[in-house]
């Protein structure tokens, strides 16, 4: 039997700029648009079992509460559909059905009546409610005189005391002082035991993992891993620190090379904006804006999907197109499906489109940052064409997006070796770990393999294993590059070493030498699941670190001891008595 | 309507709570709500019934035109605060709606039941008066729990639709007031249908709370069966209005949550 059931659950909601937008929309039935659309939840589905205590884990804005506010019957699903087994009592916000001019004991009873109970259930649990919020003294003081603390030990108590079947607390748990906070475990434990369903909402990971039979994180309003309590929290963990980790070094990265040398600007596209042909979403116009990247102010366009900015340039023999693209980082975490830019040029009208590239800085570390690309105009040269840049999303997943177009310019060659940036394949589409790095090498597979060379995802502390990588080099390499790895259990590095430590640099690797480096080692460690993450990198003069390839947390592996112990590593004590 | 009627005690504690609060704290408590309404009728009857000498059509006494008065203006008076009140009520509550899951129709309803008591105070008010200067009143008196119920209709359609109204609009309470004050002497309450030129009778007769009050007067006043050209029609029209009210707030309330 199911408490809880959802299927397809999700939310949307409407932004407006202003009041006015969305009177219009309303007196003009949907003639006038004047939002964005915003989806806090989507594509949820999922069952809770009766008895289960489920967390919800997840980052601010990740969907949690919105989630909640659809199961408590306040707020209502713009699709999909969910289905509650029994009554439900949510403490949403404590206290907020409370009057400060009446008595505690009015409160009570109004408070009881709001919560479904009749005068006469009120009347029986009554004293077992003032009880548990030890206010006896007070009850009968109008609630204006109560502390914070003792407001909400009062409703915390109405609503431990209404007998749902399904209690819905909602980051309730961390007020009131350390006595009341333990009996309101204690009383949770009791209602686990009477089978209730309960769903405990927070940042307090300690009390998922302490009070949760099973937990789930949200991200971007998705769940992305659901189970048991401590693997959830894990995860959660290591998405906070990946994201802060990334955040700040997503915003210096620069990929890819801007020409400066040899180069000379014909045409800048940003100086000459005011020139351009502007399609640009209704509430978020297309502007000039200077960001920092490196600590060096960079003038960009900033162009929310859909937008089309087109110029009309007379393209001069041995021209390039010079551009950079990026998401700006306020955006990362809000656009799951990511942003597509592209580039059309029409020359005698014939559309041509001659740059197209989606960037999904949420799911991949290596699309943040700034890219930059320079592509050859060669086949228009002595031609009047238009250029078009064009921002898109997929509309409906991408409800959200700031994208930029930075320091676009026409420049023209005077180098030879003119170098044109290359799309990189991907390492497999399903793996979506990640991943960043200039790729000029890069890892084509990677395994664990237990001593038979068959590659397993659980061993037993204590098996030989070996990791077996497998690269490819995309050009001649005159720095040996340095192959390296680290094993996790999320919050911590347990193991990590590389080749230039053991002294084994891979050096003189010419382009497309397909190198292999096996690392074999034996696995003392306790039971849990670990992480690997590998990396190919050129370690410069001074520990400048220029990373290849790097893959965060890729393989997942779990390691069973049979030996009881504690800790993280089985360092074999043998014990002697004497 | 049938899961509302399952929290009828809850109402009862809101309307119980609403009244008391609202005099908490105030010296004459309760007795303003008995106090308010004589006040403005006086008023009116002096100005009406002595400055300007408003008699009903064969009649000299004052006396007669001011039951005729308070007979239509003490509903009236119940009817506009209960709307206004009732019109703030989903946003005012905003506390609850977002917060505490129960049916937010309950808001709108307690509102308009609690501004009722007034009407019973008013009434009340008006039976003694009709004691003192008539005597004893017809049979027809029997007539005014329908009237009644039929005003509560009324007034309940009209707070589901603008107190839900109020969430997509703000501006909507605000509004109220003025609007109030042009149906007031839009409709034959301070004077008698026959002062209004015949060729603009029609307007009255398109004007629901006309008909509400006719009844009234027909119960408290005249001691007579209402016309059937206004009893019928009224009624239909508030059943179908209470209805389609129902439709409305249920199809509205949906956005309630993410508005408030």
């Amino acid at each position: 039997m199911n408490a809880i059931a959802v299927h397809n659950l999700g939310k949307k909601f409407k932004l407006f700029t202003s009041p006015s937008g969305r009177f219009l929309e309303y007196i003009s039935i949907g003639k006038v648009n004047r939002h964005t659309d915003f989806w806090a939840l989507r594509d949820l589905s999922f069952d809770i079992p009766t008895g289960t205590t489920l967390g919800i884990l997840g980052q601010n804005g990740s969907g949690k509460s919105t989630l909640l506010s659809i199961l408590a019957g306040v707020l209502y699903p713009s699709e999909g559909s969910f289905e509650i087994n029994g009554k439900v009592s949510a403490i949403l916000e404590l206290g907020s059905g409370f009057h400060p001019e009446f008595s505690g004991r009015d409160n009570v009873y109004m408070y009881g009546s709001i919560m479904g109970l009749s005068k006469q259930q009120i009347d029986d649990r009554f004293e077992e409610i003032v009880q548990f919020s030890e206010l006896e003294d007070f009850i009968d003081q109008p609630l204006r005189t109560y502390s914070s603390g003792m407001t909400v030990r009062l409703a915390f108590s109405v609503a431990v005391h209404v007998d749902a079947d399904l209690l819905i607390v909602d980051e309730a748990l961390a007020v009131g002082d350390a006595i009341f906070q333990h009996r309101c475990f204690r009383k949770i434990r009791e209602m686990q035991a009477d089978g209730k369903t309960i769903l405990y909402v927070g940042h307090d990971t300690e009390a998922v993992r302490n009070l949760c039979t099973q937990a789930l994180l949200l991200d971007g309003g998705r769940i992305i891993e659901r189970g048991d309590p401590n693997t959830v929290v894990n995860k959660y963990y290591a998405l906070i620190s990946e994201r802060e980790r990334a955040y700040t070094e997503g915003n210096l990265i620069e990929h890819g090379e801007i020409p400066e040398e040899g180069y000379e600007m014909v045409f800048d596209f940003i100086e000459n904006l005011s020139a351009a042909k502007i399609v640009s979403p209704p509430v978020i116009p297309v502007k000039e804006q200077t960001i920092e990247v490196n600590s060096t102010p960079r003038k960009v366009i900033f162009a929310h999907p859909h937008s089309e900015i087109t110029y009309s340039v007379n393209i001069e023999p041995g021209s390039s197109l010079a551009f950079a693209i990026g998401i700006l980082p306020a955006a990362w975490d809000k656009i799951p499906q990511g942003v597509k830019f592209d580039i059309e040029i029409a020359s005698m009208g014939v559309n041509e489109k001659i740059f197209s590239r989606v960037l999904q800085p949420k799911r991949n570390i290596g699309d943040r940052g700034w890219h930059n690309f320079i592509q050859s105009l060669e086949k228009f040269s002595g031609k009047t064409v238009t250029i078009t840049f064009i921002t898109s999303g997929s509309g409906e997943d991408l409800s959200y997006g700031w994208s930029a177009w930075g320091w676009g310019r026409v420049v023209q060659c005077t180098k030879k070796d003119m170098f044109v940036t290359n799309e990189i394949p991907a390492f497999s589409e399903s793996h979506q770990c990640v991943r960043y790095g200039n790729r000029k090498a890069e890892f084509q597979s990677i395994e664990i393999l237990d001593t038979n060379e068959s590659p397993q995802l659980s061993f037993k502390a204590g098996d030989e294993i070996i990791i077996k990588y497998k690269m490819i080099a995309h050009r001649d390499f005159v720095d040996c590059l340095t192959i390296g790895f680290i094993i996790r259990n999320k919050f911590t590095d347990i193991y990590g070493t590389n080749t230039r430590w053991k002294n084994c640099d891979l050096c003189g690797i010419k382009k497309g030498g397909m190198p292999v480096v096996n690392i074999s080692m034996r696995l003392l460690l306790g039971t849990g699941t670990y992480s690997l993450t590998s990396a190919i990198a050129i370690v410069h003069p001074g520990w400048q670190v220029e990373v290849l390839d790097r893959m965060e947390d890729h393989i997942f592996f779990s390691v069973h001891n049979d030996e009881t112990m504690t800790g993280l590593t089985n360092l074999n004590a043998k014990i002697k008595i004497e | 309507m049938t899961s509302i009627f399952e929290y009828r005690g809850l109402i009862w504690n809101f309307i119980k709570r609403d009244i008391s609060s609202k005099y908490v704290g105030s010296l004459l408590g309760l007795y303003w709500s008995i106090l308010n309404p004589i006040i403005t009728l006086v008023v009116y009857i002096v100005v009406f019934g002595v400055f300007l000498n408003v008699r009903l059509p064969g009649s000299t006494s004052i006396w007669d035109f001011a039951l005729y008065f308070a007979a239509g203006f003490l509903p009236w008076l119940a009817f506009q605060d209960s709307v206004m009140r009732a019109s703030r009520s989903i946003i005012d509550n905003k506390n609850y709606i977002k917060k505490v899951p129960f049916p937010s129709e309950i808001f709108p309803i307690y509102t308009t039941l609690s501004e009722f008591v007034n009407l019973l105070i008013g009434l009340t008010i008006y039976l003694f008066l009709f004691l003192f200067l008539k005597g004893t009143p017809t049979v027809y008196i029997l007539l005014l729990p329908l009237a009644i119920i039929l005003q509560m209709m009324f007034t309940l359609s009209l707070a589901l639709f603008l107190s839900s109204g109020a969430v997509y609009f703000r501006d909507i309470p605000t509004m109220l007031g003025p609007l109030f004050m042009i149906w007031f002497w839009a409709t034959p309450i301070a004077y008698t249908v026959n002062l209004i030129p015949v060729n603009l009778q029609w307007i009255v007769k398109l004007n629901p709370a006309y008909y509400m009050i006719e009844i009234y007067r027909d119960a408290l006043f005249y001691g007579k069966f209402p016309e059937m050209n206004i009893l019928v029609p009224f009624l239909i029209f508030s059943v179908v209005l209470f209805i389609l009210s129902i439709w409305f707030f249920r199809k509205t309330k949906t956005g309630f949550g993410e508005l408030l």
